[in-house]
């Protein structure tokens, strides 16, 4: 019977993991608060072309994770496996033997020298395995050959889109798009001191942050026809998604991601998020300096960052 | 020729006029009693106790045919047969040697609350040819027509059969209700003397004592008088009109057949009187998490076990989250579960059966019913056309969607279309003749959500926007039911109707189906001899289905954890496929009385599955001895087969390549009476092999790489308190196992070693009614989140999985009662209930839930306390 072969239940569990279970359970604290050191993304730069974030076989790229916490950085070290892609399990992605290790310390950035064509034969896209370890060096676990961290770390994946015919695909310039507070204009960069700051009283709510985003932070692509089959079916063209992830370092914002859709005809379209600033007496007030992190993703590879910075009073 | 006593007809032309004059009589009684209804009268038949044998004259020529003759009797309260004449009156020798034997004739005198009174009946002399000689005897049958005072027949009247033989104490061991030509039939019962008792709410009671011989046919006609309308007071213990119901006892042909009573299904507490939810509480079946909805029998995925509704598939029992069932309970006939070892006529499946049979409307005139509670409201409307005609039309909407909205609509996400059900039930029976009973049934159900989040969904931004999930079916079935003497029916049935389903998740993930189902089923059923029944059919499924999906490829639908797994960053599929796909059967089962106590059913089933051009042999064995009349021990082997479903073998989402899932079940148990008490245990143990599971190559998506190992024991308690109330206990162990592609072996999703269910309800008088489910259940096992990985490409974190299924939620116990008051009018019945689910509010965990990093999880908490109060009239 074909009716009783719907993707029903996954149906079900996403509607309740995303609504009843959250009216219904005691919620956690959002991936939007950073309480701890934590990877918010990774961007990919093409040598030589830093807005692509495609490579193409045989050129190279540097691979830039962002990272984050909520006071400054713990010294880092991390360690990275770079495999073919199109097997979730690194032994057997890796095997027999990665295309690329990168081990450092410091900020997680390395080079990657993207192997020749006839290395990479039907590979496509090239898979990312790591670590990234506070206050420790990874080590290498012997059973599953993979790094590790002592302490406390992260397990990290990365799945780097290669280019291979004309059109690459280029970050979106979040870094350069006009960002408010409360309706006044919140630049970067602003100072570290509370004077050149926007100034918000402790606990007080509603704040709006606002981000205007352009039309070229969403590149055009074409997406295959549904029936292969079908031979009268014709691809058809269609626009990125854009993927704001929102944090913050105290304080509660109202939403972790914001998106505009693939089908938003807007040639400037306005984010609103909204946040709570933190009381004088929780934990993540601190200083009274607030740190803003926005990560833009087209989800394809590509990714951009802007920063911004509020003073609690 | 050999006179014989072959059958007896008690009839009634005088006791109906005796009848009668005992109605005015009570009439009278009723009407100086200000109102407060009388209980009816006790009325017992004549009983045969000393039969003679007709002389015939030496020169009465033999007769291959036997010859009837009827004589009217005139018994006094002596029991002695104090006048004889035939009714005819033909003068025959056959008719003047009956008249002289019935004078002689000794009867247990009839009563009228234990009192002896005279009587007068009607007696069928039949002689019987002397050849040839009478197939070897093993059981009889008791059948009759229930009519009223006017000779019009009595639908839906509730007949208890007691088996006096081992203890008398007269507890109900069969029931029936009548047909709407107000017949009723037991076959198959052993020989013995048992007592009859037929009721019907708005008439008088009737009770006889009756002997059923082996290879004898009893034939009973009762006219039951009525009862008198009684003001508008609380009637102490007032049954409802739709409390009736029907089992026809089939010749068995599963090892296990758990049969649940209309009047039983509307009275479980926690259901809100939805017939179909008391499924959930039947030995074998397990209890899904809350708002899943779906069956989960004797440990096999709800995938592997098929709902059917007069004999064809329908997709879903429940309506949205598993509120509330597809169909009217008030209109079930009942409801048989098969958790294994099913008969060869059930098919393309592994697991288990569960067949909804809907009851003939109402021939004794217009009834009808409304039923308003907090969550939906249902009516019902039933009675004749014309004599051979009647209609019945049911239709139920939800209407959470008034006040969903308005609680759910928040900053985080807006109601756009709150959740609405409807479902809808059309029946007409046509009986030209009485060899004939045409049934056309129009049905269908419908479900409809959407909402849009307004912002996405922490930990998984890919779950954003309209989220929307729409479901409906339309049937229409025909049914002719032919019989060809009283030794072969056909029954044949074509049922068709289009689906439509659509769901969506943002843009990203969407699936639009429309399809057109057609299910067709000949099936023919012989009495070949005494000892032999065929049984014979076809049985056809044919789907077209159009399908547009787009969205992430599919995982198995049991046992693996990354179904659950946030969907950002899933690889996508696009899908647009169009396909008639047949799936024809035959099978054929013959049933064998290899001696009194033993019967053996051998079946073969063969069926073909196009899509993926497989077909599939599966024969099959039940044994049943009875030890006793009390004691049945039965036991059953077989193969069943099930195709992938059909998502699963289609190209790009799934994988064509695919075969059918194997299954062998083993069965042995014991059924054992004691007295009213019903018992039974059974073992099982099934095996299936070749089971649908996610691939471990990249290539495609599932593979058939799994195995199934279950086993367990079933006890079950039912005893029914006479027409007052019912009680069952049951208690389940069953361990389920899985092993995908040989690894390991590990629990099935939702194996739950334990689960016991009480539940009851009784009459208590004043027009009350009380009753309690409690059910401890152990928890679902999941999967423990050992880790989590980073995913840079979509900002969330995937978890890392431990070993499948094996860590397991805390149990699940609950206790829902049910209150009911039932007020009688003139005009009908008016009842108002209070259901309360979860009565001590216990949390129950039904799953967990984690931080977005899975560094952290905790219990989803169950339902809380709901109460549910309704209003229910009855005409």
């Amino acid at each position: 019977m074909i009716s009783r072969t719907i993707p029903h239940r996954a149906f079900l569990a996403i509607l309740l993991a995303g609504t009843a279970l959250a009216a219904c359970g005691e919620p956690f604290d959002p991936p939007s608060l950073i309480e701890k050191t934590r990877a918010l993304g990774a961007r990919v730069e093409v040598t030589g072309d830093p807005t692509r974030a495609t490579p193409r076989p045989g050129e190279s790229a540097t691979v830039t994770w962002i990272m984050a916490a909520p006071d400054a950085l713990p010294p880092l070290g991390w360690a990275f496996l770079v495999c073919r892609s199109g097997v979730a399990n690194p032994a057997e992605a890796c095997a027999p033997a990665p295309l690329a290790i990168a081990q450092g310390s410091g900020t997680p950035s390395f080079e990657l020298a993207v192997p020749t064509a006839d290395t990479l034969g039907s590979t496509q896209r090239l898979q990312l395995f790591g670590q990234i370890c506070q206050d420790s060096a990874p080590i290498v676990d012997p059973q599953s050959n993979l790094p590790t961290c002592a302490g406390a770390g992260t397990r990290v994946t990365l799945d780097i889109a290669l280019q291979l015919g004309e059109q690459g695909n280029h970050s979106p310039a979040l870094a350069e798009r006009p960002f408010w507070f409360d309706g006044v204009a919140w630049p970067a960069d602003a100072g570290a001191d509370c004077a050149s700051l926007p100034r918000v009283a402790a606990g007080s709510k509603g704040h709006v942050i606002r981000l205007t985003t352009l039309a070229e932070d969403r590149e055009t692509l074409v997406v295959p026809a549904a029936d292969p089959s079908d031979v009268t079916a014709t691809p058809t063209t269609t626009r990125e998604v854009l993927q704001i992830s929102n944090f913050t370092t105290a304080g509660e914002l109202g939403q972790s991601y914001s998106v505009v859709e693939a089908s938003d005809p807007r040639s400037e379209a306005d984010l609103d998020v909204k946040w709570d600033a933190p009381d004088s007496a929780s934990d993540s007030f601190r200083d009274g300096i607030v740190h803003f992190i926005f990560v833009a993703r087209d989800l394809r590879g590509g990714v951009g960052l802007a920063t911004r910075t509020v003073c609690v009073e | 020729m050999t006179a014989r006593h072959r059958t007896l007809l008690p009839v009634a032309f005088g006791l109906a006029s005796f009848l009668l004059r005992v109605d005015a009589a009570y009439a009278a009684a009723a009407e100086t009693a200000e109102g407060v209804a009388p209980a009816a009268p006790r009325l017992e038949a004549p009983r045969l106790t000393g039969f003679v044998e007709a002389a015939l004259p030496a020169e009465v020529s033999p007769s291959t045919e036997p010859v009837d003759v009827e004589v009217e009797l005139v018994i006094g309260a002596d029991g002695k047969v104090s006048e004889a004449k035939a009714a005819a009156g033909t003068g025959s020798r056959f008719e003047a040697a009956a008249v002289q034997a019935a004078l002689k004739f000794g009867f247990e005198p009839a009563r009228r609350d234990g009192k002896p009174i005279p009587a007068r009946i009607r007696y069928r002399y039949v002689f019987a040819p002397s050849s040839p000689p009478p197939p070897v005897p093993t059981t009889g049958v008791l059948e009759g027509r229930v009519l009223s005072s006017k000779d019009a027949p009595v639908a839906d009247a509730r007949v208890d059969l007691s088996d006096l033989s081992s203890d008398g104490d007269g507890n109900t061991t069969r029931t029936f209700t009548t047909s709407a030509n107000g017949e009723f039939r037991f076959e198959d019962l052993p020989a013995a003397a048992y007592r009859i008792e037929i009721g019907h709410p708005d008439l008088q009671t009737y009770a006889s004592r009756e002997e059923v011989s082996a290879g004898e046919a009893t034939t009973l006609t009762v006219r039951l008088g009525p009862v008198l309308p009684v003001a508008e007071a609380v009637v102490a213990g007032a049954t409802l009109e739709f409390g009736a119901t029907a089992t026809v006892a089939a010749p068995p042909r599963e090892v296990t057949k758990r049969t649940l009573q209309a009047d039983e299904l509307v009275r479980v507490a926690g259901t809100r009187g939805d017939a179909l939810r008391a499924v959930e509480l039947l030995p074998g079946v397990a209890r899904p998490p809350s708002g899943m909805g779906v069956v989960i029998i004797r440990g096999a995925a709800p995938t592997d076990s098929a709902i059917q509704m007069e004999g064809a598939t329908v997709p879903r029992l429940y309506h949205f989250g598993g509120l509330t069932s597809f169909v009217q309970g008030r209109l079930l006939d009942r409801i048989d579960l098969y958790p294994g070892n099913f008969s060869a006529r059930y098919g393309r499946k592994v697991g288990g059966i569960i067949e909804v049979a809907l009851r003939d409307p109402k021939s004794d005139g217009f009834h009808g019913m409304i039923d308003v509670n907090v969550i939906d409201a249902s009516a019902m409307m039933e009675g004749p056309v014309t004599p051979t005609l009647s209609l019945v039309a049911a239709f139920r909407r939800s209407y959470i969607d008034t006040f969903f909205s308005a609680l759910a609509n928040s900053s985080d996400l807006s109601i756009t279309a709150a959740p609405v059900y409807y479902d809808y039930q059309l029946m007409a029976s046509w009986r030209p003749r009485e060899a004939d009973r045409v049934r056309v049934i129009v049905y269908g159900s419908a479900d409809n959500f959407k909402m849009v989040l307004k912002k996405p969904l922490d930990g998984d931004a890919a779950i954003r926007g309209g989220l929307a999930m729409s479901t409906a079916f339309h049937r229409i079935q025909a049914q002719w039911l032919h019989h060809y003497g009283d030794r072969a029916e056909q029954e044949i049935s074509l049922t068709t109707g289009p689906l439509l389903l659509a769901e969506s998740i943002g843009e990203d993930v969407n699936l639009d189906l429309t399809g057109l189902e057609i299910m067709a089923r000949a099936e023919w059923r012989v009495r070949l001899s005494q000892r032999f029944r065929l049984l014979a059919g076809l049985d056809s499924e044919i789907t077209y289905g159009d399908i547009k999906f787009r969205g992430p490829k599919l995982p198995a639908f049991e046992g693996d954890p990354s179904q659950y797994s946030p969907l950002a960053g899933r690889d996508h599929s696009a899908l647009a496929y169009k396909a008639w796909i047949k799936r024809p059967a035959a099978y054929a089962e013959l049933a064998v009385q290899a001696t009194n106590a033993l019967q053996l059913v051998g079946g073969l089933r063969a069926d073909y599955y196009d899509e993926i051009e497989r077909g599939t042999p599966d024969p099959r064995l039940v044994v049943r001895y009875q030890v006793r009349p009390d004691t049945t021990l039965k036991a059953g082997a077989g193969r069943f087969s099930q195709a992938p479903e059909i998502p699963q073998s289609l190209p790009i989402i799934g994988n064509p390549k695919l075969g059918p899932a194997h299954a062998q079940h083993y069965s042995v148990g014991v059924e054992q009476r004691f007295g009213g008490l019903s018992t039974s245990v059974e073992g099982f143990y099934k095996r299936i092999d070749d089971l649908v599971v996610s691939s471990i190559t990249p290539e495609v998506p599932l593979q058939n790489g799994g195995r199934g190992r279950i086993w367990g024991a079933e006890l079950s308690l039912k005893s029914r308190l006479g027409t007052r109330g019912f009680g069952f206990v049951s208690y389940t162990y069953s361990r389920s196992r899985r092993n995908d592609h040989g690894f390991y072996w590990r629990a099935f999703d939702f194996d739950q070693p334990h689960i016991l269910t009480a539940s009851g309800s009784c009459r208590v008088g004043y027009g009350f009614e009380l009753g309690g489910t409690f059910r401890y259940v152990s928890g679902n096992p999941y999967t423990p989140v050992v880790g989590s990985s980073y995913d840079g490409n979509v900002d969330l974190y995937r978890p890392v999985y431990g070993e499948v299924n094996s860590a397991r939620n805390p149990a699940f116990h609950q206790l829902d009662v049910r209150v009911e008051r039932v007020w009688k009018r003139r005009w009908g019945n008016l009842a108002a209930y209070l259901d309360v689910q979860n009565a001590y509010n216990r949390r129950n965990p039904e799953g967990r839930y984690y931080k977005y990093d899975f560094s952290d999880s905790r219990t989803v908490p169950g339902l809380p306390i709901i109460p549910s109060l309704g209003v229910r009239g009855e005409l």
